[in-house]
């Protein structure tokens, strides 16, 4: 591409030589393993789990199977759910960490990304410690008298959406952070000063202009929920299945490779679609991390 | 919303008393007593950095002053929000809502009191005429220009019909030639509404042509507040006689046992003797004699009562003035105006500084209430030396000092 359409001068060799060791790795670990993908995503499995190159598009049509449809309809509702907590928690969250002192601000932020340098696993399995039938929370319920049976809270759809939250928490907090910091603050007080009080002029002002970062933190949050399997796995002990655990499960326990790489390539879409619909709306895809 | 014009009233609607703001340990605003009247057209002018958006914001209730007292229509202030005071402010960045037509902008005071839909209508229409913005309410504010912005948010601020209107230096980020178009709406607006006006500038031009009355303020304290015509010609105050046109400066002291037969003060500053207005002295008081360029005169024999001698340097040309730059033997430079039919001065020529005494106005600074007793004390310490060059010596004292 780079030879038909410039003239290979001495001007175009550094740039070439500059770009051709980052594409050579794009293509390489990326589009050459995606193409394998969506390849194999046409074939169909031999008797011994190998993968039989011939056109087939019953991968296709297995999709709309009422057990794949149901997990792709649990795992959008646990997509959902998760996004909705993440802004409910994340909003006030960054709007108490633009307005407070610089060393608050910075304690905040600490505390927030602190629990990422440690294992996300051995963070789930601390969940079971506290929520387990076991866990503290039961104990101490049975405790204060308010049940006599400890309740099953692990291993729920609302422990998955626990889990979900707990751990992407951050990605929405941060561009909604970035978005409330940029906002001008004299409009906040142009707003009050027409008359408009705190509740009026955040939902007049305030929310509209910084829609764009929880937009952006939907997406950060929505679109990596579909396909954390291990959180369902910990969270969910099995029962609640998501998209990310149809795939790895036909690559390591069905060995159905090919159906593997149709649900990657339909989730692949999804993920596509959504960003299409964000940036259609006006996005940009540097808030979110990409580019 | 539509009043008779009429002449600023005497009625104060806003009483500053006593007022200081401080960020910290930053003492922003000093004991400020003000009060703004009714239907007047208030400048606020100083420096950059000397208080007056702090000022500003305070009314506007998006600060708190720290101590003293703010009243508006004779109620403290303290305990109401930015959104219930009947006052409305510019802002210096117009800060237009961008997500909202210039219809919804103009609407949003409106909306936020429960005004009905119609009303609303009709009063947005009809500012959109009085600000000359007619067909843009579809409009968002990226797609205007800085002067339409400007008159979008003077718009804004109007179409609630407040008390009183406060401006941030609403036309600094117009150029030249809209600044002054913008200047002579905002006056036909002002006087059409009826509305008070505190306007805050650095421009003291611009203060000077619009403003009923002129409030400068120097680092924190209001120096003056008088009408234009008496800021100009009867400065309060050193800094205002420096800040607000131009003007010669003589740093005088009063001659000892002057009781002035002829009617004038016989001073002393270190170019030489001079004269000034008879007025309450204190002994061994420092004090300045301004004088402005176009009413300083020179001769080439020395003029009774003066002995400032100097030395031409440089005659410019300005057209409608002749600049003539005059060094005193202390190297003082004296500016002189001379109309251009007028022969100035040949370059070196050696002459004599005098003005008649009506035409000069004697100013103290604004510190010198508190200092008068230090600089007395320092003055009577050196006693001895201060007939001859009393100024040098202090000024010779300081620059050793550090
Ligand atoms: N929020 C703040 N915290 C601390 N200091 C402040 C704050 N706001 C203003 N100041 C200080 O108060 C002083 C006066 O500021 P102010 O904005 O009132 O000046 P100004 O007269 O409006 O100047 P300009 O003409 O440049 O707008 C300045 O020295 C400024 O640094
Ligand atoms: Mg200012």
């Amino acid at each position: 591409m780079l030879f038909d359409k410039t003239k290979f001068t001495s001007k175009t060799v550094p740039l070439f030589v500059m770009v051709s060791p980052a594409t050579a790795w794009l293509v390489l670990l990326i589009a050459i393993p995606l193409l394998y993908i969506f390849v194999i995503s046409f074939c169909s499995t031999t008797e011994s789990h190998n993968i039989a190159f011939s056109f087939t598009l019953k991968n296709y049509i297995k999709l709309f199977d009422r057990t794949i449809l149901s997990i792709y309809w649990n795992s959008l509702s646990v997509s959902v759910l998760t996004a909705v907590f993440c802004v409910l928690i994340a909003y006030p969250f960054a709007y108490i960490m633009v307005k407070t002192s610089p060393l608050k601000r910075t304690l905040m932020m600490v505390g927030l990304m602190l629990p990422f340098w440690t294992n996300s696993l051995i963070r789930l399995y601390s969940w079971r410690t506290l929520l387990g039938r076991n866990g503290y929370v039961n104990d101490f319920l049975i405790y204060i008298g308010v049940i006599n049976e400890p309740i099953e809270m692990m291993f729920t759809r609302s422990a998955v959406v626990l889990g979900m939250v707990y751990t992407l928490l951050p990605f929405m907090v941060l561009p909604i952070f970035a978005v409330i910091d940029k906002l001008d603050k004299t409009l906040i007080e142009a707003s009050k000063d027409l008359g408009a009080n705190f509740i009026k002029t955040f939902c007049y002002v305030i929310l509209p202009l910084t829609a764009p970062g929880i937009f952006a933190g939907v997406i950060m949050v929505f679109i990596p929920s579909l396909g954390l399997f291990f959180v369902s796995d910990l969270m969910g002990g099995g029962n609640n299945q998501i998209i990310g655990n149809l795939i790895s499960r036909q690559f390591k326990e069905a060995f159905n490779w090919p159906f593997g790489a149709t649900l990657s390539i339909m989730l692949i879409a999804i993920t596509i679609f959504l960003v299409r619909v964000y940036t259609k709306k006006g996005g940009k895809l540097d808030e979110l991390g990409a580019v | 919303m539509e009043k008779e014009p009429e002449p600023s009233g005497t009625n104060s609607v806003i009483e500053i008393k006593n007022v200081d703001k401080f960020y910290g340990d930053n003492h922003i605003v000093k004991n400020l007593t003000l009060s703004i009247r009714e239907r007047e057209f208030l400048s606020i002018l100083g420096p950059s950095g000397c208080g007056k958006t702090t000022l500003l914001r305070m009314l506007a209730g998006f600060e708190h002053h720290t101590k003293g007292e703010i009243l508006i229509n004779g109620e403290s202030i303290d305990d109401k929000e930015p959104f219930k005071r009947n006052i409305n402010t510019v802002f210096q960045n117009y800060a237009l809502f961008p997500h909202m037509t210039i219809y919804s902008n103009i609407a949003y005071g409106l909306k936020m009191k429960r005004v009905k839909k119609d009303e609303i209508e009709k009063r947005v229409i009809e500012v959109l005429a009085m600000v000359r913005l007619e067909g843009f309410e579809n409009r968002y504010p990226s797609q205007l220009s800085g002067g339409q912005k400007q008159r979008v948010a003077i718009a804004r601020a109007i179409v609630n019909n407040p008390q009183v209107l406060l401006l941030d230096e609403p036309l600094g980020a117009l150029d030249m030639k809209l600044r002054k178009q913008m200047q002579i709406e905002l006056k036909r607006l002002q006087r059409k509404l009826g509305i008070t006006f505190v306007y805050v500038t650095h421009d003291q031009e611009e203060a000077l042509t619009m403003s009923d009355r002129i409030a400068v303020m120097n680092r924190g304290v209001l120096e003056q507040c008088a009408p234009p015509s008496d800021i100009y010609e009867k400065p309060g105050t050193k800094f205002i006689a420096d800040f607000i046109g131009e003007s010669n400066l003589f740093e005088s002291v009063v001659e000892d046992g002057s009781d002035s037969t002829d009617g004038n003060a016989h001073l002393f500053s270190e170019g030489g003797t001079l004269l000034g207005k008879l007025e309450q002295f204190e002994e061994n008081e420092l004090l300045y004699v301004c004088v402005r360029p176009e009413k300083t005169l020179y001769s080439l024999a020395s003029v009774d009562g003066f002995s400032l001698c100097g030395i031409v340097r440089e005659n410019i040309y300005l057209g409608n003035v002749i600049k003539t730059i005059v060094v005193l033997t202390n190297g003082q430079e004296v500016k002189i105006n001379l109309s251009p039919g007028q022969v100035p001065p040949a370059i070196e020529t050696v002459l004599y500084i005098y003005w008649n005494v009506k035409d000069c106005v004697m100013v103290r600074t604004i510190s010198h209430r508190i200092f008068t007793e230090l600089e007395k004390v320092k003055l009577n310490e050196y006693g001895e030396v201060m007939e001859a060059e009393p100024i040098n010596k202090e000024e010779v004292k300081s620059q050793e000092a550090p």
